[in-house]
């Protein structure tokens, strides 16, 4: 047994006790249920608390945090929680994302981006009402702009969804831009010479693609939609008009203001929890 | 796609190397080189460096096979009807390249442990893929693999590859598995070393067949069994030292039930043969066709490496895909290195292809336009069944020349879009009258020309003749058309189309008339086999010089079709940089709508016809579409190449040029993953050859009007002509002909007199205030 597995899997909820919190917790256990792990709900203050003094304050029930273990950290909110990521190493983290954010907090918030920086671990931004009931993913949405690094980023979205059984959609947004100059991407076809040949060709060159290197992808049960026009428009056109429960998107790793700009927006804006794994700055595959 | 110098210790093309036979060319610039390894990659790289002969390609798939490898033997004019698919589909042999190797108790995989080194080598030179591995795997032992694969130019039937390995830092087990289709060959009673493979091609009565001849090779010259042959089986095993090299080769010889019944006994004797003959003559023997097939087609550019790599990878392409001794087949539009366009042909052969056959291999050539022939029945057949009279040629063609478009497509916007190519898309039909008339003159092969070439030039000229009505303004007019702008269907008058019926009716009298002088006894068969006669090739005339030609006398223009100049101007340019064409991006209906079009379409009327344009006509049509042009086909830049270099605009031409190599050449697009642009690499040469070089054909032999861009010192290439070889050296100094073979030529030079060319000389003409002055015969 690999030391990982002997760990187990941990889903990490970081909850700040806002209305907020509720939500990000629902949907971590939603996903702790759907990995087999163990959810760990982390809550951090000035000064370190007993476990029942974290329920209190974030005022859950035993109901709600059934089978969870509860930490508590203390120190300022991003950093405290980066160090726990960093520590427990886990499969995934979840934090709520509020309606509004002070602009001094960054791209995605000082929490997100504190934890996307200290660890490799997935982050869950969850929004403050993904609905009601518990969690799980049905419909998953991939958005991929064809880069080898953007198609090993939703590994964990892939195996999260496969564990759910979910219908998975890869999502391409044709828009304004030269292709990318990524080694092995793979950009809408700039030559349709007969679309009789090229369209099937080229999807199925796409999906096999996005799927290879991810063994919870099976290209043969991924559904393709292309569109055109603004990517973060369209992803969250898509977003609402499919229905989906959880949208996955590659992170370069940088948050500067002219770079993201379709993960803000899509973070920003959508309606159910996002997804964000970083995705190597080129290359997310095996090279000699 | 990398270029890597290589430092190799000497070339030997055939030695007794442990790890292989055959090395790569020292010359960096006849090799193609993939350094690395991009999982994602793999379906291009398996494109681009595939092997081929006319009568298979071989996808350079790694012969240990990755998680992501899409292997493939295609077999040139078999196909099948996989079920689900409406349309023949060309068929591809079992695979035999796979060779899973286990060490120990692991298996040789790159997605497992550590890869070194990996470096993937395509040898234009040699027509040789080789494959340099070293390897980590998880238990640390490392391990040396070279592989070699090639379709043999000199036995079109032939196949070979081999694979080495060495433990460099451990001595164990090692098993090799390369049975075919993974499972065991049966054995040929009398050659035991020899195991075949018989396939049904499915949807189809066809047969594959391969037979498999297996040798190891262990250092210090001691093959294991007689000669090194191992009996059929495909599967070795024993201890290997560390340092120590063991080399599996394997022979194949592929055979099909086009060439008749039994094809598995029929590979199995021929591979007998080249048993006898062994492997390093096998291998000789195709490095020397190979070798000779370059002496002609190589186009050399000093000043861009780069250039010269891409033309290179053109020409090798083009001679893998095509076969002189198979009049049956033709070339698919991704040749025969990809599953993409399921292996039909299209107008690309004869429009984009044809020209570097015609004039560095005319028998190749001819074998392309004989398929033509043969499927005339099927053309005529097409044009009977809507109505014409004559031959229309398929849009899309496999086996029998019948229509094999597909009716409609799934668009990734999920719509489900009506394809019309199939139905009015009818110019290949002159397309294919225009290569057999081109090959006919510049080969001056008569016997071809009475005969298939006049029945292709005879029929299609009466499809057109039929095809054309005359309107109230007296003119006749091809109406609901699609020319090569597919972004405008069902148009009426579209000028490509017009000018090439036009040109199909003219050439189709000037063909009766050389017949009536060269061969009346002949004509008089053909005629009466075609009940060609009385009023009908009287028509083709008045046709002709009464046909509609859009052209606008006040600018030059020649407007696309009917209406197109009161369509919505975009700016193409607001648009860039884009990767997506313009239908994407401005949608089909707005598309329609507007002026943008999809590829060169008038500007293809100013390349085919040149010589009948006026020059004021090909300058402004040019300078008019060229903005205009979404460049949304692989057929497009290349052709805009030509046309810009030939009405002088280098720069412009050089840009096009570089957009045309990167269609199969650059690593960010994933464009080649379906096989490679045939019809782009075959546009490529026209670029290089007929742009900047500015070649054509005439009466009495070669013209060129060269061209060259900034940067290119020189441009070297052959061009045939009646017998007569010339190599034309193009400097911006001076022009250099060097002329060989049977007989001689006329060579004209723009700005420049002409020159009476005779076998065995060489002649130069420098440049003199933005001309030439005369030709001097030179020594040596």
């Amino acid at each position: 047994m690999s030391a990982a597995e002997e760990r187990g899997r941990v889903i990490l909820a970081a909850l700040d006790g806002t209305p907020v919190a509720g939500a990000a917790l629902r949907v971590a256990r939603g996903m702790a249920d759907l990995l087999g792990g163990t959810l760990h709900v982390v809550h951090v203050t000035p000064g370190r608390l007993s476990p029942k003094e974290v329920r209190r304050r974030l005022a859950l029930g035993d109901e709600e945090l059934l089978g969870a273990v509860i930490e508590s950290e203390e120190g300022e909110p991003a950093e405290a929680t980066a160090r726990l990521a960093r520590k427990a190493r886990p499969s995934l983290v979840v934090i709520g994302r509020r309606a509004q954010r002070p602009p001094e907090e960054g791209a995605l918030g000082a929490m997100a981006e504190g934890i996307l920086a200290a660890t490799a671990a997935p982050l869950v931004l969850v929004p403050p009402s993904p609905g009601t009931g518990p969690y799980s993913v049905r419909r998953a949405l991939l958005p991929q702009d064809g880069t080898p690094a953007m198609a090993a980023a939703i590994g964990p979205a892939a195996h999260l969804a496969s564990c759910a059984g979910a219908e998975l959609t890869v999502l391409y947004v044709a828009a304004r831009g030269g292709p990318p100059q990524e080694r092995g991407a793979m950009s809408a076809p700039r030559y349709v010479d007969q679309p009789q040949h090229e369209w099937p060709e080229w999807v199925r060159e796409f999906l096999a693609r996005t799927a290879c290197g991810c063994p919870d992808l099976d290209p043969a049960r991924l559904r393709f939609v292309m569109a055109h026009g603004d990517p973060g428009e369209e992803i969250l056109r898509h977003v609402r008009d499919l229905r989906i429960d959880l949208v996955a998107l590659g992170w370069k790793g940088s948050l500067a203001p002219a770079r993201a700009r379709v993960l803000r927006r899509v973070v920003a804006e959508s309606p159910c929890p996002v997804l964000v794994a970083r995705a190597a700055e080129e290359g997310g595959r095996a090279r000699a | 796609m990398r270029a890597e110098r290589q430092e190799r210790g000497g070339r030997s093309p055939v030695g007794g190397s442990p790890s292989r036979l055959v090395e790569p060319t020292l010359d960096p610039g006849w090799l193609l080189v993939e350094g690395g390894f991009e999982l994602a990659r793999e379906h291009e790289v398996e494109s681009l460096f595939a092997c081929g002969n006319g009568t298979c390609g071989v996808r350079a798939a790694l012969p240990e096979r990755t998680s992501f490898s899409e292997p493939a033997t295609w077999v040139a004019g078999v196909y099948g009807r996989p079920p689900g698919v409406d349309v023949p589909v060309l068929a591809s042999l079992p695979d035999w390249t796979r060779v899973a190797v286990r060490v120990g108790d692991l298996d040789l995989a790159i997605e497992r442990g550590t890869p070194i080194e990996h470096r993937r080598i395509l040898d234009m030179r040699q027509g040789v893929f080789f494959l340099e591995w070293r390897h980590r795997d998880p238990a640390g032992r490392v391990t040396r693999v070279r592989g070699v694969r090639l379709a043999s130019l000199a036995d079109r039937h032939l196949l070979y590859q081999s694979l080495s390995l060495t433990p460099e830092n451990y001595s164990g087990r090692v098993r090799a598995d390369a049975r075919v289709a993974g499972a065991p060959l049966a054995p040929v009673g009398w050659a035991p070393s020899i195991g075949v493979h018989e396939a049904g091609v499915v949807g189809s009565r066809a047969v594959v067949a391969l037979a498999v001849a297996d040798r190891l090779e262990r250092e210090a010259g001691a093959p294991e069994g007689p000669g090194g042959w191992i009996p059929a089986g495909g599967v070795v095993e024993g201890d290997v030292g560390i340092e120590s090299t063991r080399r599996l080769d394997r022979l194949v010889s592929v055979s099909s039930s086009r060439e008749g019944p039994s094809p598995g006994a029929r590979a199995s004797r021929r591979l007998e043969r080249s048993v006898r003959e062994g492997i390093p003559s096998v291998v000789a023997a195709h490095a020397a066709a190979w070798a000779a097939r370059w002496e002609d087609a190589d186009v050399e550019v000093l000043g861009d490496d780069g250039a010269t790599r891409a033309l290179r990878f053109a020409a090798y392409h083009l001679v893998s895909a095509a076969n002189p001794q198979d009049e049956r087949v033709s070339i698919p539009a991704r040749a025969l290195t990809g599953p993409a366009y399921l292996g039909h042909v299209f107008w690309d052969t004869e429009v984009f292809m044809l020209p570097f056959f015609v004039f560095t291999h005319p028998p190749s050539a001819r074998a392309l336009l004989m398929y033509r022939w043969h499927t005339l029945d099927a053309a005529r057949a097409r044009a009977r069944a809507m109505g014409y009279r004559g031959a229309l040629y398929a849009w899309e063609s496999a086996d029998t020349g019948e229509e094999v478009t597909p009716p409609s497509v799934v668009d990734p916007e999920g719509r489900r879009v009506r394809i019309r190519n199939g139905e009015l898309e009818q110019h290949v039909s002159a397309a294919v009258a225009f290569g057999a008339w081109q090959y006919a003159q510049v080969a001056d092969d008569e016997e071809f020309l009475a005969g298939p070439g006049a029945e292709i030039l005879l029929e299609t000229a009466r499809f057109w003749a039929s095809r054309a009505v005359r309107g109230e303004d007296g003119l006749y007019h091809v109406l609901e058309a699609i020319g090569p702008d597919e972004y405008h269907e069902a148009v009426d008058d579209n000028a490509y189309t017009n000018g090439m019926a036009r040109w199909n009716l003219r050439k189709g009298l000037e063909v009766l008339d050389w017949l009536r002088g060269r061969s009346p006894d002949r004509l008089g068969v053909l005629e009466e086999r075609l009940g060609l006669g009385g009023e009908e090739p009287a028509a083709w005339g008045e046709i002709a010089g009464a046909m509609y030609d859009g052209l606008d006398p006040a600018s030059g223009v020649i407007e696309q079709f009917r209406g197109y100049f009161g369509l919505e101007p975009i700016d193409l340019a607001a648009h860039e940089p884009r990767s997506a064409p313009m239908d994407v991006l401005l949608g089909a209906e707005r598309t329609r709508r507007s002026q943008v079009i999809k590829q060169a379409d008038v500007v293809q009327l100013v390349h085919l016809l040149w010589d009948e344009l006026p020059p004021r006509v090909r300058e402004a049509s040019f300078r008019y579409y060229e903005p205009r042009c979404g460049h949304g086909s692989s057929l497009s830049p290349p052709v805009h190449a030509v046309v810009a270099a030939r009405i002088g605009d280098a720069e412009l031409a050089a840009r096009y040029f570089r957009q045309t190599a990167e269609i199969d050449l650059a690593d960010n697009m994933g464009n080649a993953a379906g096989g490679v642009h045939a019809a782009a690499l075959g546009g490529l040469w026209q670029a290089a050859v007929m742009g900047f070089g500015g070649l054509r054909a005439t009466a009495s032999g070669l013209a060129i009007s060269p061209r060259l861009p900034p940067g290119w010192r020189r441009l070297r290439f052959v061009a045939r002509w009646r017998g007569a070889r010339t190599v034309f050296c193009i400097g911006p100094g001076e022009v250099r002909v060097d002329v060989s073979g049977a007989r001689g030529l006329r060579v004209g030079l723009d700005g420049g007199p002409s020159v009476a060319a005779r076998p065995g000389r060489g002649y130069r003409a420098a440049a003199v205030d933005g001309g030439f002055g005369a030709w001097r015969e030179v020594r040596g």
